[in-house]
């Protein structure tokens, strides 16, 4: 009797789940995949099978958005996590009034509207007389890059751009987490006399690892939703020869630029195993443990 | 770390060399906001403002262009709403995956990862024409309701409630408590990490923008950023300082509730990491 209760328990509270998931995410689903094999244009529609997705293998423009979105979540993964942690490292040793000011300070552009950090960045870059020209004149740098005009530097600028806006708020949470590392490892190791760089690799990050993961799948997921920042920061554009060109993006663009709803969606369908891929393994791990 | 006074400088140095590029841009906005018209963006310098003024604030609120007060009013209502939503079934299907195994719970499972994976953001186009079918075009809950779905939300809570111990929910369920009950008994438990989700999704709900961007057309709806957005390259002169004053304004409500909950905030980032 009691066995049984329990058993309807579980489904009763997965009931509002379901319907929502049903609703807003479903049938838009479904609907995406019927869109991806008809045809594109506004009149009337036809079958047209996987010639969408096919397109797709020899759409240029395709595959700059999603070389684009790799390399933007990439770089920006590779540069976020490694400054966070020194910035967390060097915060965990301050005073408790320095740190709270450091850690509300750098959390401030995580806080801000993403399309107001574009305005502003839009001046930053801004060409030959933009602040971060001027700043690197002061170090003796390249004073010269047009940062949002130039294909070479265009994917530079939305990396420093999600750099920025980043950082801060991984290293809160790294900070969190590298208080939680018992103290006796750490004295432990001082001890044995381990240096700071075996210390960091055997004791820190392997503490790190599941927090570190969770904030690389935070990072993914924005890179493959990220539309305002790189849209208006280019102009309402991809950039010069696409090379600013994300996949939402170039979703937007094909569907409500050019009314080609079966590419839009096509793209969209095709975005979902790319994240299947590169989020695998940190999903796996989840799977595992939940 | 008393002995050594070098590092302890060395690391107060690059912790505000830090701080002043990371605030830059920020205390730029901030002092923005109350210089006159277009002095405001081209260039942040002079830092200061030549005179203080507050008309970028005044000429917001009594805007011709768009309705301020009106969207800040909307932007907190979607935001809360969808907060309360996304929070309220990350919890109950975190506690379902936490504390229960019954038959279907893979299948069940899966299809939360899937959801993280396919974001509503991919499927832009078929859930616009499928909202503006269920007659939600330009009303909040086109942004409220596909947004209560947080996969990453139900991972975390998943995650919460497989460390609260067993003890208390067997004594719970001793003394006669129903299901639905002991979920309830819990949450004083589990307050850090409802705080911790409650801010992050607040914040990102306040500064949503593709969704709303393509469901509110008429600017009563508008959320903030939308409405600030279309001050932005319009016909007639961009009014800078309006846009970085409303910006200031903007971000108060999601500063503040940072301030308020930090405490949780850092005792629910400790728990997680605590396997």
């Amino acid at each position: 009797m009691h066995t049984a209760t329990r058993q309807r328990i579980p489904w009763a509270l997965a009931i509002p789940f379901l319907l929502v998931v049903l609703v807003f995410w479903m049938i838009p689903l479904i609907g995406s995949f019927i869109q991806s094999i008809q045809s594109d244009g506004l009149g009337a529609t036809r079958w047209v099978g996987a010639t969408n997705y096919t397109a797709l293998f020899s759409d240029e423009r395709y595959h700059h958005a999603l070389r684009n979105t790799a390399v933007y979540a990439i770089g920006s993964i590779t540069i976020i996590l490694p400054l966070s942690l020194l910035l967390a490292h060097l915060l965990q040793r301050c005073s408790n009034a320095f740190r709270n000011t450091v850690t509300v300070g750098l959390l401030l552009p995580a806080l801000t509207p993403p399309l107001i950090l574009t305005f502003l960045f839009i001046q930053i870059f801004a060409g030959s007389h933009g602040i971060l020209n001027n700043l690197l004149s002061i170090f003796g740098g390249e004073t010269h890059i047009d940062w949002l005009k130039d294909p070479d530097h265009i994917m530079q600028s939305m990396i420093i751009q999600s750099t920025w806006r980043w950082t801060g708020f991984v290293t809160l949470f790294l900070l969190a987490a590298l208080k939680s590392i018992p103290r006796m490892y750490l004295d432990a190791a001082k001890i044995e006399g381990s240096s700071s760089l075996n210390t960091l690799l055997n004791i820190t990050l392997p503490f790190l690892k599941s927090i570190l993961l969770f904030v690389a799948l935070f990072l993914m997921l924005d890179a493959f939703v990220l539309f305002e920042g790189a849209y208006y920061l280019l102009g309402g554009s991809g950039g010069t020869s696409d090379a600013g060109l994300l996949l939402v993006a170039y979703t937007y663009h094909q569907g409500y630029g050019l009314f080609h709803f079966g590419t839009a969606a096509a793209i969209s369908f095709t975005t979902a195993p790319f994240l299947l891929l590169l989020l695998g393994g940190v999903m796996l791990r989840w799977g595992k443990r939940a | 770390m008393k002995k050594n006074p070098l590092p302890t400088a060395l690391r107060h140095a690059v912790l505000i060399l830090a701080l002043a590029l990371f605030a830059f841009p920020f205390l730029w906005m901030l002092l923005a906001a109350f210089k006159s018209g277009n002095k405001a963006i081209f260039s942040p310098f002079p830092l200061l403002p030549e005179t203080w003024q507050i008309d970028g604030f005044l000429d917001l609120w009594n805007s011709t262009r768009i309705p301020f007060t009106r969207q800040l009013a909307n932007t907190l209502f979607i935001a809360s709403m969808q907060t309360l939503g996304a929070v309220t079934l990350s919890v109950m299907m975190g506690y379902l995956f936490g504390r229960y195994r019954f038959r279907g719970r893979r299948a069940l499972f899966g299809l939360t990862l899937l959801i993280v994976l396919i974001p509503r953001q991919v499927m832009l186009l078929p859930l616009f024409t499928w909202l503006n079918k269920l007659g939600l075009h330009d009303t909040p809950f086109s942004v409220i309701l596909p947004g209560m779905l947080s996969g990453i939300g139900i991972l975390y809570f998943t995650q919460v409630f497989r460390r609260v111990p067993q003890e208390l929910v067997d004594m719970a369920r001793t003394e006669g408590a129903s299901e639905g009950r002991i979920l309830w008994v819990l949450m004083p438990l589990i307050k850090p990490a409802l705080f911790t989700y409650t801010l992050i999704h607040f914040i990102l709900a306040w500064n949503e923008h593709l969704i709303p961007f393509i469901m509110l057309d008429h600017v009563n709806q508008m959320t903030l950023t939308l409405g600030l957005a279309s001050l932005h390259g319009a016909e007639m002169q961009t009014p800078y300082n309006q846009i970085m004053a409303g910006s200031l304004v903007a971000i108060i409500p999601t500063i503040a509730l940072f301030l308020v909950l930090r405490r949780h905030f850092e005792t629910a980032l400790r728990d997680l990491t605590h396997q």
